[in-house]
C-alpha cells in the first residue's frame, strides 16, 4: 500500500487508478496480453491467422494461450526468447503431437472439470480405438483425421456454438474435407461417395432443409472420436437407437438372424448413406427390395404381395379420405373433428408401415385394422357433411328462385304502374 | 273493421304525418334515381344484422373460454346456426358497402349542399359507427386472427399523444387483449353502440323526411313519382335482390370460423384487418418509424384524422355547391380519393 501523505490525495490517487482501469476494460486491453499475440497480429497471412482465429475461440474464453500448446516464453521480449527451445517451444505440433497435446487438459478429468463439471474425458481413450486413432498413434500414418482436423486447430468452439466445426449442420462438410476426396479415399479402400450419399438422403433432408438437429449426421452412426464403421451385427442396433420400433419388430422377424449369414440388416434394403425416404413401392412385386434375395416361387413372395396390397390399399384411403374431408372443409364445412381423427389415422397408417418390419402379413393386417376403422369412420362423417352442402345448396336454389321470381314481378308490376 | 281499427287509432293518435309519407310525399326522378336506393339497402342490412344478432345472443357466451366454443356449438349444432351466423358476417360487410356507394353516390350527387349538412354529418357518423360495429364484432368469435388482429388494431391508438395508452387501457381493459377485452368489445358490440346508432340512424331518417330528396344541380327531371307505393316498391326490389345476395353467399361462402385462440402461439403470418379497415391499415404500414423526431404511427394517425375531418365537413368546404353551382373540383377529389381507396385496399390485400 502506497504511504499517502494525506487523506485528500488518497482519494485522488484512488479515483485516477479506477479511471485508468475502467478505460483500459473498455478499451479492451488485456494486462497479460502475451508477446505470441503481440508479434503474430503484426504480421500477414498465415502467420497472423492463427491469433485471429484463436481469439473466437473457447480456449481464449477459457486463458488457454499460446504457450499451452505451442511451448516457449510468452513474457519474451524479442523472437529468439519466445521462440526458445530451452523454454519447451515446440512449433508447429505433428500430428501425434497434437493428440497427445489435446488428451493433457481433456483426457485430465480434474482438469477439465474446473471448466465444465459436465465435461466428458473419456475422447482420447475412445480415439485410440478409432480406424483414425489407430492410423495416427499406431501405424503413424498422419493422413489420418487428428483433434484438429476436426475441431480446428485454433479456431476451437465448443460442439453446439453453431460456428464450429463439429456443430450438427457443419459435421458433415467437416467429415467430407477427407471423405469427400476420392484420391485420398482410395487409398484406404473408401469409396469417398459416402458424404455425396448421404446428402441425398432423407436424414440430410431432415437436417439442411427441416433444420432438424436430431437427424443424424456421420457421427450419429459412426461415433464421434471412436470413429469406426459399424460392423454388420451392429447396423441394426445403430438404427435401432432412433427407430426403435422398427428394430424390435426386426428382431420379431424370420431376418433376426441375418448377422450370421452376413447380412447388414436395414442396410440391405435401404442402403447405408444415400437413405431415401422409404415408400409402399419397396415392397412392390415388380421392383420391391425383397426380390434382391427371393423370388416368386418363395412364400416371403406372398407375403410380400400381401403387405404391398394392405399397404396401399390403405393409402389410397387414407388419400380419398382426406381429400373429401378437405372438399367438404372448402365447401364451408367446420372439418376440424374430420382433420384431428384424420390426424390419427396418419399415425396409425405408419405404425402400419413400421410393422411391415416383422415380416408378417397377418400382423400388419391386425395393425392396419385399426387404420380402417379410423379411416372410415372418417369417410362417413365427410359423407354427411358434403350431404349437409348439398341440402344447404339445393334449398338456397329454391330460395333464390322464389324470391327471383318475385323481384320480377316487382319490376313488371312498377312498370305497369307508370305506364 | 279496418275502418273501425283506423278511427280508434285516429281518435288516440294524431296520424297527418303518416298520411303525408303514404300519400302525398313524392320522390324527383331522373337518371340517377337508382343511387338514392342504396341508404335503403344499408338500412336492409343493418335490420338483418340486429335480428340474426339477437338470434346470436341466444346461444354467443362472451367469455375467454366460451366464446369460441360457443360459435362453433351455433354453426354445428344449432339447426339454422350457421346460417345465421354466416348472414350476420356477411351482411355486416355488405353493409358497410352499402354505405360507402351510398356515400360515394350522394357525394357526387352534392346532396350534402344546403339544407342537407346535417344529413351528411348524421351519415358519416353511421360509417364510423358501423365501422365500430365491424371492429368490436370482429373479436366476439374469438379465433387466432381476431386476436392478433385486435391486438394490432387497438395497438395503433396508443400513438395517440397524451392520452395513447390511457386509451388502450380503456379499450382493451389492461395491458394484452384478454378476456377482458372480449367482454368490453362485447357490451359495445351489443349496447353502446346500437343505442347510438339508432339514435343517430332516427335523426338521419327524420332529417331526410322532413327535408325530402335532394335534386341534383343541373339534372332535368322526368317529374316525380309517389314514395309509396312507386319508390317503396323500387326499394323492397332491391331489398329482395339483397337477400338473395346474401343467403347466396352465406350457403356457399360459409364464413369461416378458424382456429381457437391460443394465447402462448405466435401471431400467424399475413394477420390483416377487414376490407374496409385496409386503406387505413395500409397507410399505417407506409409510416416510417420516425420522422423529424415525432413517430411514423402518430403522423399516420394525425393524416387519417384529417382526412376523416375533411369528409365530415365536406358541406361546409363546397361552397359553390351550397349556392346551387356546380363543383367540379370536389367531384375531381371524389375520382381521386374512389381510386386510391380501390387501389390502396387492393395492395394492400395482395402485398
Amino acid at each position: 500500500m502506497p504511504d499517502f501523505p494525506d487523506r485528500r490525495s488518497e482519494m485522488k490517487t484512488r479515483t485516477i487508478l479506477i479511471l485508468i482501469a475502467l478505460i483500459s476494460f473498455g478499451l479492451g486491453v488485456h494486462a497479460d496480453e502475451t508477446s505470441c499475440e503481440i508479434c503474430h497480429s503484426k504480421l500477414k497471412g498465415r502467420l497472423s491467422q492463427p491469433v485471429t482465429q484463436w481469439k473466437n475461440s473457447i480456449h481464449q474464453q477459457n486463458d488457454i494461450n499460446c504457450a499451452n500448446c505451442h511451448g516457449g516464453d510468452p513474457s519474451a521480449k524479442n523472437m529468439k526468447a519466445a521462440h526458445s527451445r530451452s523454454k519447451g517451444w515446440i512449433g508447429k505440433p505433428g500430428p501425434i503431437q497434437i493428440v497427445k497435446l489435446c488428451g493433457t487438459c481433456h483426457a485430465n478429468e480434474s482438469f477439465m472439470k474446473k471448466y465444465d463439471p459436465n465435461s466428458r474425458t473419456d475422447q482420447l481413450k475412445n480415439y485410440m480405438t478409432s480406424n483414425h486413432g489407430i492410423n495416427i498413434m499406431k501405424k503413424e500414418d498422419g493422413r489420418a483425421a487428428t483433434c484438429a482436423s476436426c475441431h480446428g486447430a485454433h479456431d476451437v468452439l465448443k460442439a453446439m456454438n453453431p460456428r464450429s466445426h463439429v456443430y450438427p449442420e457443419n459435421v458433415v462438410d467437416t467429415c467430407a474435407k477427407c471423405h469427400g476426396d476420392k484420391k485420398l479415399m482410395a487409398q484406404f479402400d473408401i469409396s469417398g461417395d459416402e458424404v455425396a450419399d448421404y446428402k441425398s438422403s432423407v436424414h440430410a433432408t431432415a437436417l439442411y432443409k427441416k433444420h432438424d438437429l436430431s437427424a443424424p449426421t456421420c457421427n450419429d452412426c459412426h461415433g464421434n472420436h471412436g470413429a469406426a464403421p459399424p460392423g454388420a451385427a451392429s447396423v441394426e442396433k445403430v438404427c435401432g437407437t432412433c427407430h426403435v420400433m422398427n428394430q424390435k419388430l426386426f428382431d420379431e422377424s424370420p431376418h433376426k438372424e441375418w448377422d450370421e449369414i452376413g447380412l447388414r440388416g436395414c442396410v440391405e434394403c435401404h442402403s447405408n448413406h444415400a437413405i431415401k425416404p422409404p415408400t409402399d413401392a419397396m415392397l412392390s412385386t415388380d421392383k420391391g427390395v425383397c426380390l434382391n434375395c427371393h423370388d416368386s416361387t418363395e412364400p416371403a413372395f406372398k407375403t410380400m404381395e400381401a403387405m404391398y396390397k394392405t399397404l396401399t390399399g390403405l393409402e389410397t384411403k387414407l388419400m380419398e379420405t382426406r381429400e373429401m374431408v378437405n372438399n367438404a372443409a372448402e365447401k364451408g364445412m367446420l372439418m376440424d373433428d374430420a382433420m384431428l381423427k384424420l390426424q390419427d389415422a396418419k399415425t396409425a397408417y405408419i405404425k402400419s408401415r413400421t410393422a411391415t418390419h416383422k415380416f408378417s402379413s397377418d400382423y400388419l393386417d391386425h395393425i392396419a385394422k385399426a387404420a380402417l376403422v379410423d379411416v372410415t369412420n372418417i369417410q362417413k362423417l365427410a359423407k354427411e357433411r358434403l350431404m349437409e352442402v348439398t341440402k344447404r345448396r339445393t334449398s338456397f336454389y329454391w330460395f333464390g328462385g322464389l324470391f327471383f321470381i318475385l323481384l320480377i314481378l316487382l319490376g313488371l308490376k312498377i312498370r305497369s304502374m307508370e305506364k | 273493421m279496418l275502418k273501425k281499427i283506423n278511427a280508434w287509432v285516429e281518435e288516440r293518435l294524431d296520424l297527418s304525418t303518416l298520411r303525408h309519407l303514404t300519400l302525398e310525399k313524392t320522390v324527383p326522378k331522373h337518371r340517377y334515381t337508382p343511387l338514392h336506393l342504396f341508404g335503403g339497402v344499408a338500412l336492409f342490412f343493418f335490420t338483418v344484422q340486429i335480428v340474426t344478432g339477437i338470434l346470436l345472443l341466444l346461444y354467443y357466451k362472451p367469455t375467454a373460454g366460451e366464446a369460441f366454443k360457443s360459435v362453433e356449438f351455433i354453426v354445428t349444432q344449432v339447426p339454422y346456426g350457421w346460417l345465421i351466423r354466416s348472414i350476420h358476417s356477411w351482411s355486416a360487410n355488405l353493409m358497410i358497402l352499402a354505405i360507402f356507394i351510398h356515400m360515394f353516390a350522394k357525394y357526387f350527387l352534392k346532396a350534402y349542399r344546403k339544407p342537407r349538412e346535417l344529413t351528411w354529418v348524421s351519415g358519416f357518423i353511421l360509417l364510423v359507427l358501423a365501422m365500430g360495429f365491424g371492429f368490436t364484432g370482429y373479436l366476439l368469435p374469438w379465433n387466432e386472427l381476431a386476436f392478433f388482429a385486435t391486438g394490432v388494431g387497438t395497438e395503433s391508438v396508443a400513438a395517440t399523444p397524451v392520452i395513447g395508452h390511457w386509451l388502450l387501457l380503456i379499450l382493451r381493459g389492461g395491458e394484452n387483449v384478454t378476456g377482458a377485452t372480449l367482454s368490453r368489445f362485447f357490451a359495445i358490440h351489443v349496447t353502446v353502440l346500437p343505442l347510438v346508432i339508432i339514435g343517430i340512424l332516427s335523426i338521419h331518417l327524420l332529417l331526410i323526411q322532413a327535408q325530402g330528396m335532394s335534386k341534383p344541380i343541373g339534372i332535368k327531371e322526368k317529374g316525380e313519382i309517389p314514395f309509396v307505393p312507386n319508390f317503396m316498391l323500387r326499394d323492397l326490389m332491391m331489398w329482395l335482390g339483397a337477400l338473395i345476395v346474401l343467403v347466396g353467399l352465406a350457403t356457399f361462402f360459409p364464413w369461416e370460423l378458424g382456429h381457437a385462440v391460443d394465447t402462448f402461439a405466435s401471431a400467424p403470418a399475413g394477420i390483416k384487418p377487414e376490407w374496409y379497415f385496409l386503406s387505413m391499415y395500409q397507410t399505417l404500414k407506409w409510416m416510417p418509424p420516425f420522422f423529424i423526431g415525432i413517430s411514423g404511427e402518430l403522423i399516420g394517425i394525425t393524416l387519417i384524422s384529417i382526412a376523416g375531418a375533411l369528409v365530415l365537413l365536406v358541406p361546409f368546404l363546397d361552397r359553390k355547391a351550397s349556392r346551387e353551382e356546380k363543383s367540379p373540383w370536389f367531384t375531381i377529389i371524389g375520382v381521386l380519393a374512389i381510386i386510391f381507396l380501390i387501389a390502396i385496399t387492393i395492395y394492400a390485400r395482395f402485398s
